[in-house]
């Protein structure tokens, strides 16, 4: 399962964990460039429920850096802008609730 | 119990180690004298409120926090709170609210879904995070500025040791490459307690007041269906094998692949009602306008088969969706002693 080179003109976005589960995908092409804070709008567009069920609780990488959404999204315009050929993933925590278990 | 085997296994291992057991569940009033205890603490946990409340607690005792976890196919490892500065130092490592500040909803997780750990997945996370623990606890401690004061013939300074930036390690059997390495951020500006702004302090966990089960929002397993839209395994084998119900798995297709009752039609429940129905129609197992015969929806607990029997009901089949209660565990206690335990 490597992931393929994204076509010209897209970046690849990486599911782990639940975000595979959700999309039924490893991975995605999307469009470049975009900017980091509409990422999650285009990907709720194309995945209805993600942003509350994955990503309001997922960390989000961009080229192996961790980003902090919310700050982009407060910088708005002059934010974050995701590149043709970048690799953007999407990080759930590896946990799972246990039907109910408790402290 | 599990850790008396623990003891016990690791005992056999290396029976010059002193190992101390703590026979009960991890409490937020009893994890900060716990913790004071250690040197170093390992989170071998895989629920997310014991997450947050063992982060919580090496942040508020000072101690660095080996952090694994895995998942199906995959895992995740992080040092966390290292170095272990006070909150609101901000040398000090993240923590895993400042990776994770909010957990995932209780309802998108819950148990059916969990599909189980491949064994070797969590054989390389656990390695990993024997090999961090021995780096750390052998680690020199670095020099304080009581050091330097005493040392009155130093005549330079110490170059400060450069400090690596914390990573979390991805491991991802399928993938390739099945190691990805992300570097992650210094200690979050408003992180809930570790930062300079924290909310959470020793007195939150020692009084009780922090509730990390009403943090996480977690449930009691679903219980949304009326009475009517409900049977019992043993009703549903008694039913006829006519043709005149179509009975619905929901599990996802590893779980149905281990085993699945003949004549089942497969839908994975993934979370989306919307998506969900569109797929079940898509595969003919719902037909839109209803056909006349009844839909009996099943899963491995009896969770995610009522959010499809909601979803059918809100839309299509009304009336005609019954939920199989309990799920195949039920299935296995009172009609098929044989169907697997896994």
């Amino acid at each position: 399962m490597s992931v393929p080179k994204p076509p010209p003109g897209h970046f690849t976005l990486l599911y782990f964990a639940s975000a595979t589960s959700f999309t039924r995908r490893s991975h995605d092409f999307f469009p470049a460039p975009v900017l980091l804070s509409q990422l999650y709008n285009a990907m709720e567009k194309k995945y209805p429920g993600i942003q509350e069920k994955v990503l309001s609780s997922s960390a989000l990488t961009v080229n192996l850096d961790y980003v902090d959404v919310e700050e982009e999204v407060q910088k708005g315009e002059q934010g974050m802008m995701i590149q043709a050929g970048d690799e953007v993933a999407v990080i759930p925590p590896a946990v799972f609730y246990t039907a109910g278990s408790s402290l | 119990m599990k850790v008396d085997s623990a003891v016990e296994y690791l005992r056999s291992l290396n029976y010059c180690v002193n190992y101390e057991p703590h026979p009960y569940h991890l409490s937020p009033e009893k994890a900060i004298s716990f913790f004071e205890q250690y040197d170093l603490v390992l989170d071998c946990t895989d629920h997310p409120t014991s997450r947050y409340l063992i982060s919580d607690a090496c942040v508020l005792t000072g101690k660095p926090l080996v952090s694994a976890s895995a998942l199906k196919t995959e895992g995740q490892f992080i040092v966390l709170n290292n170095p272990p500065r006070p909150p609101g130092d901000v040398s000090g490592g993240p923590c895993y609210r400042c990776i994770f500040p909010k957990p995932p909803p209780a309802e998108t997780v819950l148990s059916c879904g969990e599909g189980g750990i491949l064994g070797p997945v969590v054989g390389v996370m656990g390695v990993l995070q024997a090999l961090e623990a021995i780096k750390l606890l052998t680690a020199k401690p670095p020099p304080t500025d009581l050091d330097c004061a005493m040392d009155l013939t130093a005549d330079e300074v110490p170059a400060p040791v450069e400090q690596a930036r914390p990573t979390m390690l991805m491991f991802s059997a399928y993938s390739s490459p099945q190691f990805r390495s992300v570097r992650l951020r210094s200690r979050r500006v408003a992180c809930a307690v570790c930062s300079a702004q924290a909310t959470i302090d020793r007195q939150s966990l020692t009084s009780g007041s922090l509730d990390y089960v009403a943090f996480c929002g977690v449930t009691t397993p679903t219980n949304s269906l009326k009475p009517t839209a409900q049977v019992t395994a043993t009703e549903f084998s008694q039913l006829p094998t006519d043709g005149s119900n179509v009975l619905i798995d929901v599990r996802d297709e590893t779980q149905y692949a281990i085993c699945a009752l003949p004549g089942s039609v497969n839908v994975p429940w993934t979370g989306n009602a919307d998506a969900w129905l569109e797929e079940a129609i898509r595969v003919g197992a719902v037909a839109e306008l209803g056909d006349g015969r009844d839909r009996y929806f099943v899963c491995r607990l009896g969770h995610d088969s009522q959010l499809a029997v909601k979803a059918v009901m809100d839309n299509v089949l009304e009336g005609r969706a019954k939920d199989i209660k309990g799920g195949f565990r039920a299935w296995r206690e009172e009609v098929d002693p044989s169907w697997p335990d896994y």
